[in-house]
């Protein structure tokens, strides 16, 4: 397939706001490519060449190189693409304006396919050491010179990660149902075999080459991660024992970092909850999982939390995001121990137990556990009265746990990968208090600070994500909650994503003094959500007005460990918002 | 087998000098005819295409065809400290796994480099049909060229009647250079098969001539086709940079 048709079918995307309609336009575009092709239709559409847990390098092109590849193919000076970007409002709208004038010749014309843009920017990502920024830069200018202005609009915008059609996994799950079985009725089938193996692409190419039975054969594979199950949120123990059907497992829910442990033999993989690689952080969890795991083969889940060797006492999420790092791992690992509490298995010596309720799974756990103080189960008990859960709330609080876990265990309590689920509901410290739960917002802008602030940034304004546009409205500015030492930390983080014009991506009818891409994810507190005229979060389908978040305040957590994407969403915001309604 | 000496450092720099502008790895063909070497950089908008006969080296034994392929930044980095009396001896180990440059001088110093995996494509430059050929000093056309990138970020080449032009256009202005072909003229030779006009990138043309090393130069070119300019290095050996055209889409 050309990319010249991509591009197109894109721009209609793009300039198209029915959820539906984008969904038919991508299907009819997916309809058309060869079953080959359509692996890489779907990466650059998603604006990811492999999914993360492959471990392949990122095409991540910044903003400083991305200009400069524009000017050398537009043969203009850097500030004259500068000055485009500014008014047009991105990167790749300047670079179509730019080569509309004239065009660099090559030695050398192929036709721009969709392959061939595939497999340039995959020698992008790849370069690396000295000369490599050189080397990208000379490829993709290669690209953009035997590229349609059109074209070179969305090329730029997949290099430097703002694709923004408004297309999220979902709607492309959507597209490959009614391109391949006709109706979206099927979508269900395709989604499932996703959460199941986190690779749309490979999902993709299965249904055009093998059609939905292949897509509905795909199974649990160890080595590949599972998209991870999640929790809603409730703050009252009568509502909680009645949405799981009247009986618990309630489990104390530790302050730490979710893992997802693969064992095949003695070859061991860590995912984070991002289906990350993460394998290199914890050498010491891998021997935990390698020594004290009973079984050839596993997939088991369970929370890393860091201790206090001294004290034997567990140490805040905070000190465990110091073993995000790429260098002295051993020494850190002696510096910030960890502990093990796992608390589901989905599969076990050939066998999916995914499929399992609750209490089987566990007991599976019990037997192919060998415990130790390294490594264990959650604490966890079987209720059926809210009272009891709530003395297990009251006592996991007591023993400085962030709250409990409450999880159905009736037949039907299988593990549902890659979905928030009724299964399980959580209840943290901070809403029993008649507080809103935690959120993570996204960093997009910043206003100077003054005064006893000045020289840090005195206010930050922060987003939630919107899965429906692929976009990033604000909700709030945080000015409290911050010691010096944050701002100076906030300052420090962010200087490497500022950008010269607000992100296209983010959405704000407030002018910040200074725009960031948005990718800084941090956890505020807040007392309410409510409707506000000056921040545009789900303002479409509440109607009077935005939602925002009254009094919100950083909790000095930043959290590395999610994406921007799997930040708080606008349909998130939308539920707490009809919980708390439903309260009053 | 291979093995060749140089006794002049100074051609050794210019030529790895000339293939820096444009590569990150250089892919040497060495036979018993000499060592050639045709690349486009990585937009494929440039290519250079070198060619040094055996005549260029003092001492040059080649048994059969080497594929060598080495990083341009290590070239570079080690042709910084060539002193310009040493003399150079080029070889590859027994099992060709190692390219080696061996600077003889008040030391004998010896840098081996590992070879990279070739490209499976291999160029050979075509001759292209060019209706104009200029042969000038290559000083002459340097300094057209800075005087146009004062201006502009092209330079528009025109041929006719015993003149060569370079014209630039910038927000700014205009600058124009003229040279007319004459005895005194630093262009003193100008064939016209039919006039000719084409635009170049001043990014590439910038870069490019920096690296013209000789005192003489030719130029080639055609309306709206690529641009050649041909220059010699050491004795017999010489140099060509073809770079394609910029286009005007309205």
């Amino acid at each position: 397939m050309l990319y010249q048709r991509l591009a197109e079918a894109y721009e209609k995307i793009e300039n198209t706001s029915g959820s539906l309609d984008k969904i038919a336009i991508l299907a009819e575009l997916l309809r058309e490519a060869e079953a080959s092709e359509i692996e890489k239709v779907i990466a650059l559409t998603l604006g990811k060449l492999f999914p993360d847990w492959k471990g392949e390098p990122e095409i991540g092109i910044a903003e400083k190189m991305a200009v400069q590849v524009v000017a050398q193919a537009a043969s203009v000076p850097d500030d004259e693409v500068k000055k485009v970007v500014k008014r047009l409002g991105d990167i790749g709208a300047a670079a179509e304006e730019l080569l509309k004038s004239s065009v660099q010749m090559t030695l050398l014309s192929e036709e721009l396919t969709v392959s061939r843009v595939f497999d340039t920017l995959y020698s992008v990502a790849r370069a690396s050491g000295s000369g490599s920024s050189k080397m990208k830069t000379s490829l993709l200018v290669g690209l953009l010179t035997e590229a349609q202005p059109l074209e070179a609009r969305y090329i730029m915008r997949t290099v430097t990660g703002s694709l923004r059609l408004g297309l999220g996994h979902m709607m492309i799950v959507d597209s490959l149902a009614l391109a391949f079985t006709g109706s979206r009725d099927n979508r269900s089938d395709i989604e499932h075999a996703f959460n199941l193996c986190s690779d749309l692409g490979y999902v993709a190419r299965l249904l055009a080459e093998e059609g939905i039975e292949a897509v509905r054969s795909v199974s649990i594979e160890v080595g590949r991660p599972i998209r991870m199950m999640a929790a809603k949120k409730l703050s009252s123990p009568e509502e909680i024992m009645e949405k799981v059907g009247g009986r618990a497992l309630v489990e104390y829910k530790y302050d730490g970092e979710r893992i997802q442990a693969h064992k095949k033999g003695d070859e061991i993989v860590l995912f984070s909850r991002r289906q990350e690689r993460i394998t290199d952080q914890y050498p010491d969890v891998v021997e935990y999982v390698r020594d004290h795991v009973r079984t050839g083969s596993c997939i088991i889940e369970g929370e890393v939390v860091a201790y206090d060797p001294g004290t034997g006492e567990t140490r805040p999420f905070q000190e465990l995001m110091r073993r995000r790092r790429k260098f002295d791992i051993e020494e850190m690992t002696k510096e910030v121990p960890v502990r093990v509490f796992l608390f589901d298995v989905l599969y076990a010596d050939g066998e999916d137990i995914s499929v399992r309720p609750m209490l089987d799974r566990r007991s599976v756990l019990e037997k192919i556990v060998d415990k130790c103080e390294d490594i264990g189960l959650t604490v966890g008990e079987v209720t059926d009265s809210a009272e009891r859960l709530r003395e297990i709330f009251m006592t996991a609080l007591d023993t400085g746990h962030e709250g409990i876990m409450a999880k159905a265990v009736h037949e039907g309590s299988r593990y549902q990968a890659g979905s928030r689920s009724w299964l399980w509901i959580k209840l943290k410290a901070s809403y029993s208090e008649g507080m809103m739960d935690t959120l993570d917002l996204v960093v997009v802008g910043a206003f100077h600070g003054r005064g006893k602030r000045t020289g840090v940034y005195g206010a930050i304004l922060a987003a939630v994500y919107d899965e429906d546009t692929d976009t990033f409205p604000t909700v709030c500015k945080i000015g409290t909650g911050f010691t010096d030492e944050m701002l100076e930390e906030f300052k420090r983080r962010l200087a490497d994503y500022v950008l010269d014009a607000r992100d296209p991506r983010v959405v704000s009818d407030l002018e910040a003094d200074v725009w960031f891409e948005p990718r800084l994810v941090v956890e505020v507190v807040g007392d309410e959500v409510t409707i506000s005229p000056t921040h545009p979060a789900g303002r479409e389908k509440i109607g009077t007005g935005g939602l925002a978040i009254r009094f919100p305040r950083f909790t000095g957590r930043f959290r590395d460990d999610k994406n921007p994407t799997q930040a708080t969403t606008v349909a998130d915001l939308i539920d707490l918002f009809e919980m708390q309604r439903g309260l009053r | 087998m291979f093995h060749a000496t140089l006794d002049s450092t100074k051609t050794w720099k210019q030529i790895v000098d000339a293939l820096a502008t444009l590569l990150t790895e250089v892919v040497f063909i060495i036979d018993d005819k000499g060592i050639s070497l045709c690349q486009l950089d990585s937009s494929k908008a440039a290519m250079i295409d070198l060619s040094l006969p055996a005549g260029v080296f003092q001492e040059y034994q080649c048994s059969q065809e080497h594929v060598v392929c080495l990083d341009t930044d290590e070239l570079v980095k080690v042709s910084k400290r060539m002193a310009g009396d040493d003399h150079i001896e080029f070889s590859l180990d027994d099992d060709a796994q190692r390219f080696e440059i061996k600077l003889i001088g008040q030391a004998e110093r010896r840098f081996s480099f590992m070879l990279l995996t070739p490209p499976e494509e291999r160029r050979s430059s075509k001759p292209m049909p060019y209706d104009v050929r200029a042969e000038m000093f290559t000083d002459a056309f340097k300094q057209a060229i800075k005087d146009i990138s004062v201006i502009s970020n092209h330079v528009r080449i025109r041929a006719e009647e015993g003149t060569l032009e370079f014209r630039g256009e910038g927000n700014l202005g205009e600058a124009h250079v003229t040279l007319r072909v004459g005895e005194e003229s630093p262009l003193y030779s100008l064939e016209i098969g039919r006039p000719a006009t084409a635009m170049y990138s001043m990014s590439y043309l910038a870069n490019i001539s920096k690296a013209m090393s000789s005192d003489s130069l030719v130029l080639q070119f055609a309306t709206d086709k690529p641009i050649q300019m041909e220059f010699g290095v050491a004795e017999g050996g010489t140099i060509k940079f073809i770079l394609a055209p910029r286009i005007e889409r309205r």
